[in-house]
């Protein structure tokens, strides 16, 4: 009983002393937020659709990544920015591979998906025409470093630039066909001084690749010279099927006589002023002069006027002068 | 006491036919009290003022359902601020009992008789951790909101008998943790 009496006197004093022990605390007054603009807050909340004043709505006020929702749309955003991060990180690391890199199909899918997207037939043109000046610095820069590795495959991308490029004309309006005919001739023009230039010091195993690449370059050259009327299969064949005096239908210079179809016949483009005793370095010069220059004579066998691709020819296509 | 239960249940009335004004009266008379029962159900100041506003919101709500035969308003209040607190317990799964970094905010207090209460506050809070929660919800609703047992009763969903009962033990586990503590 004593036990007891004292076991109850115990848990009273624990009682006692737990009431005191409350009653000393103070408490934290109220939030001046809640006082001052809780009240508006309150209101507002309550004309939100029914929706947001579902028992969870409160998480809505205040973000935390705690919360599932906030919680949620994080997880996305960081996904979505590792998609974008990882993506613009391969973009950088392939746009400087070169054939013989694993990395060159990345850099070529992420070409071909960019002129997929393009809006207009000229714009998808346009990139084709910029990647086929990779495809140019890919080669020299193959040659320069001594490596042969890759060509073959460089030479498949290489053609099915200027496949491609050829195949985009038909796509375009009459007017802007027959400009950009005249642009990828001299493009071609040039492509086909760089390859030579490039044969010069490439690896002994890369030159027939090169020399390949530069064939199919100049017969796509001579088909954009051909001007609208000329067929694509006209330069199919070897560069020097065409014989000389060219019918007359290779442009509005087109007499055919002369200089200008000797370039047809050594397999480069028939070009401005490339005929005669100019001889096929004196082309590229001339190329890389660009415009104006590419309508003079050069060289003594310089009598380009007559053909094709002369400077009658050239200014009709052009328009300069 | 009584008058000012029958303003608020007026006022009730008031707000139910769309007097904003009446609401507003509402609010402030019940905010300290949720805010405190929050708070001292929680230990957390920031989780204490959304749930407040949760409450007011919840209450705006179903104004319009509060029947004055049934219960005070300060009761109707505080059942709703109770399935607020049960909700938010069980979304995250535990009492979050986060340390209050200067919490109570007593500005006519000189520095040290300041530290003095935030010390004290901090040492209930600890203690009432310690206890299961329907212990606590006793403790704070009798001796932190004032009410008696059956005001208790009525928001918990018991006799005012088994709150005296709940009230009586809950007093003896916390004047064990206090000696456990050696706060007594």
């Amino acid at each position: 009983m004593a036990l007891r009496l004292h076991g109850t006197g115990k848990a009273k004093r624990r009682e006692a002393a737990a009431e005191e022990f409350l009653a000393s605390a103070s408490g934290p007054a109220t939030p001046e937020r809640l006082r001052l603009c809780g009240f508006q807050r309150v209101m507002a909340r309550a004309k939100e659709p029914e929706a947001f004043r579902g028992r969870d709505a409160w998480r809505l006020s205040t973000p935390s990544l705690y919360r599932p929702l906030y919680r949620s749309a994080a997880v996305i955003l960081l996904v979505v920015t590792l998609l974008f991060g990882s993506t613009a990180a391969l973009y950088a690391a392939s746009s400087g591979s070169l054939p013989d890199s694993w990395l060159y199909g990345l850099k070529r899918a992420f070409e071909r998906a960019r002129v997929a997207v393009a809006f207009s037939p000229s714009s998808r043109l346009d990139l084709e025409v910029r990647y086929g000046q990779r495809r140019l610095e890919e080669i020299r820069e193959m040659a320069r470093s001594g490596r042969v590795r890759g060509g073959e495959r460089w030479l498949a991308e290489y053609e099915r630039f200027l496949a491609s490029a050829e195949g985009r004309l038909d796509a375009l309006q009459e007017e802007e066909r027959d400009a950009w005919r005249s642009r990828l001739a001299l493009l071609l023009q040039e492509h086909e001084v760089t390859l030579r230039e490039v044969m010069g010091y490439a690896p002994a195993g890369l030159v027939p690749l090169v020399e390949r690449a530069r064939g199919r370059c100049a017969e796509s050259c001579a088909r954009m010279r051909g001007g609208p009327g000329e067929s694509p299969d006209r330069g199919g064949g070897p560069p020097g099927d065409r014989g000389p005096g060219g019918e007359g239908d290779h442009g509005p210079g087109g007499e055919g006589e002369g200089p200008v179809q000797q370039g047809w016949d050594d397999g480069s483009c028939p070009s401005l002023g490339s005929g005669g005793a100019a001889g096929e370095e004196e082309t590229g010069g001339q190329s890389r002069e660009g415009g104006e220059g590419l309508g003079e004579p050069q060289g003594p066998g310089g009598g380009g006027e007559a053909g094709p691709c002369g400077p009658g020819g050239w200014q009709e296509m052009t328009g300069k002068r | 006491m009584r008058e000012e239960k029958e303003d608020l249940e007026a006022l009730a009335e008031r707000a139910a036919g769309g007097d904003e004004e009446a609401f507003r009266d509402i609010y402030e008379s019940l905010l300290d009290p949720v805010f405190r029962y929050f708070y001292w159900s929680l230990g957390s100041y920031e989780d204490a003022e959304d749930l407040t506003e949760e409450t007011f919101v919840r209450c705006l709500a179903a104004i319009g359902r509060f029947d004055r035969r049934k219960a005070s308003l300060r009761t109707w209040v505080f059942v709703i601020a109770r399935n607020v607190l049960v909700d938010h317990l069980r979304a995250k799964g535990k009492v979050k009992t986060e340390a209050l970094e200067s919490a109570g905010e007593v500005p006519t207090a000189g520095v040290e008789a300041r530290w003095e209460e935030e010390e004290r506050d901090r040492k209930v809070r600890e203690a009432l951790r310690e206890l299961p929660e329907a212990h606590r919800q006793v403790l704070v609703m009798r001796y932190f909101l004032e009410m008696d047992n059956g005001e208790i009763a009525r928001v918990l969903g018991r006799t005012p008998g088994a709150v005296n009962a709940l009230r009586i033990r809950a007093l003896r586990r916390l004047g064990k943790v206090l000696e456990k503590k050696g706060w007594l």
